[in-house]
């Protein structure tokens, strides 16, 4: 597979994110929809997991402990 | 289009200077970088700036006849405080060219002038005058933007509901502290069928103009589909729905919504990824609503929102909020979370919604002093009184 179309942002050295954070990211999922790239977080700290389950993010984003099991389940 | 030229009055009563300034800047004139216009002494100067609001620069010698050239810079802001000076002085007159930059003149030359120095000093101070006006105009926009700020914010507070229903058994309360710049936030109360209310609170992704229009399409369709559908679960997949068509700005609302039947104290919610509200107990303990496990609005197509039911004992209050609670941030960069706002409530159980409402700015308020507010703070509370009269 073309790895230049996965992308996995890691997020493990974030602790707190916004609204408009997630808003950013949210952005950038449907812009690498758009061009048939693969995409999913990972290494997402407690509070940041919090926040992604309260807003429910994490059902629509696919989010992995870490970044081999992110490329992992891009092979899937 | 090329920009006008720059207009400079020159001020000498020796008659022998327009020939010579015409000649040494013939460059600029045909340019079309400089205009020249010429008065004998500083009354003429006057009259020349109050005939022509284009003139930019002045320069002026010191001495002449009928108003001198001190006398001159008094008076040039009065007519205009944004025309700049230049002042011609005898070589070594330490005393005027003090006196005359004290009076405001930018900059000054000395006799005889070297015109290659004059037009230096001239560049420096157009230069100096065009950033000036940069400037002005940026503040006069950045005043205009605040109002419009200012405007946006009223908008959103003013839709929001300060009569609050009660009934035999409950009593509402909600307020909203908008942060400085317009954020998203809301709150609703719906009377619906069978003595019913809905209870919503709400907010949008994000700051600013987009996210108050956003916010104010969201509370309309929240209304309207509150009051077209019993079940709150089937009123948020319908405001997904319409939120979601033709949203390319990856704005989203998270919104918790609840219908509370006063009769029973049963109490029924959806909730679209807003933080889960608490309910208060008598003696102040607290426990945070179970997660339904939806998602924030206005993102996905086709989602469906879980419903769950929780009865509301005597004396129980209902307590809706924003994460501008939780997060609210002091000096150390500590937010103020969940722990001490369960910590407030047991500090003080609440008697009723307004003083449990009161009880949580009063803390957040003192929790972070003076560091600036980042978001809006907005709580909605419900409680179920001890009798029913």
């Amino acid at each position: 597979m073309d790895s230049d179309r996965e992308v996995v942002l890691d997020l493990q050295r974030l602790y707190y994110i916004s609204r408009a954070g997630l808003r950013v990211i949210l952005l950038t999922a449907k812009a690498l929809k758009r061009q048939e790239a693969k995409f999913a977080v990972c290494g997402l700290s407690d509070p940041v997991k919090e926040v992604f389950q309260i807003s429910g993010f994490d059902k629509i984003i696919p989010v992995h402990p870490t970044l081999p099991e992110a490329k992992d389940a891009f092979r899937q | 289009m090329a920009p006008r030229p720059y207009k400079i009055l020159v001020v000498d009563d020796e008659p022998d200077i327009q020939p010579l300034f015409s000649q040494r800047m013939r460059r600029d004139i045909r340019s079309g970088r400089f205009e020249l216009t010429f008065a004998l002494n500083g009354v003429e100067a006057l009259e020349r700036l109050n005939q022509d609001p284009e003139i930019d620069l002045v320069v002026t010698d010191i001495n002449m006849p009928e108003m001198d050239g001190l006398t001159l810079l008094e008076q040039i802001p009065n007519v205009d405080p944004n025309i700049r000076s230049i002042i011609i002085s005898a070589y070594g007159d330490m005393k005027n060219i003090r006196t005359a930059m004290n009076r405001g003149a930018f900059d000054f030359v000395t006799k005889p002038v070297d015109f290659e120095d004059l037009r230096v000093t001239i560049e420096r101070t157009l230069q100096h005058l065009a950033e000036w006006r940069e400037a002005l105009s940026s503040r006069d926009q950045l005043v205009a933007l605040q109002n419009e700020l200012d405007l946006a914010r009223q908008m959103q507070k003013s839709i929001l509901p300060t009569k609050f229903p009660g009934g035999p058994g409950y009593q509402v309360y909600a307020n909203m502290e908008p942060a400085r710049n317009v954020g998203g936030d809301f709150y609703d109360i719906v009377a619906l069928a069978n003595h019913r209310i809905g209870l919503a609170i709400a907010d949008v992704s994000d700051k600013g103009v987009t996210s108050a229009l956003y916010m104010m399409s969201s509370r309309t369709l929240l209304k309207g589909a509150a009051i077209g559908c019993e079940h709150p679960g089937q009123a948020l997949e319908e405001v997904n729905e319409l939120l979601q068509e033709n949203n390319d700005t990856g704005m989203f609302v998270t919104v918790f919504y609840g219908t509370y039947d006063p009769g029973t104290g049963e109490f029924t919610y959806a909730n679209g990824g807003h933080n889960p509200p608490l309910i208060v107990h008598p003696d102040g303990s607290s426990t945070v609503l179970q997660m339904t496990g939806g998602v924030m609005l206005g993102v996905v197509p086709g989602l469906q929102y879980e419903e769950n039911t929780v009865f509301l004992s005597r004396g129980d209050t209902a307590f809706l909020y924003t994460d501008g609670i939780t997060e609210a941030t002091n000096g150390e960069g500590e937010f103020f979370g969940l722990e001490r706002l369960q910590d407030t409530f047991a500090a003080a159980p609440p008697m009723d919604p307004k003083s449990a409402n009161d009880s949580v700015f009063e803390a957040v308020h003192r929790f972070v002093g003076e560091t600036p507010q980042s978001d809006d703070i907005t709580c909605l509370a419900l409680t179920r009184r001890e009798t029913d009269s």
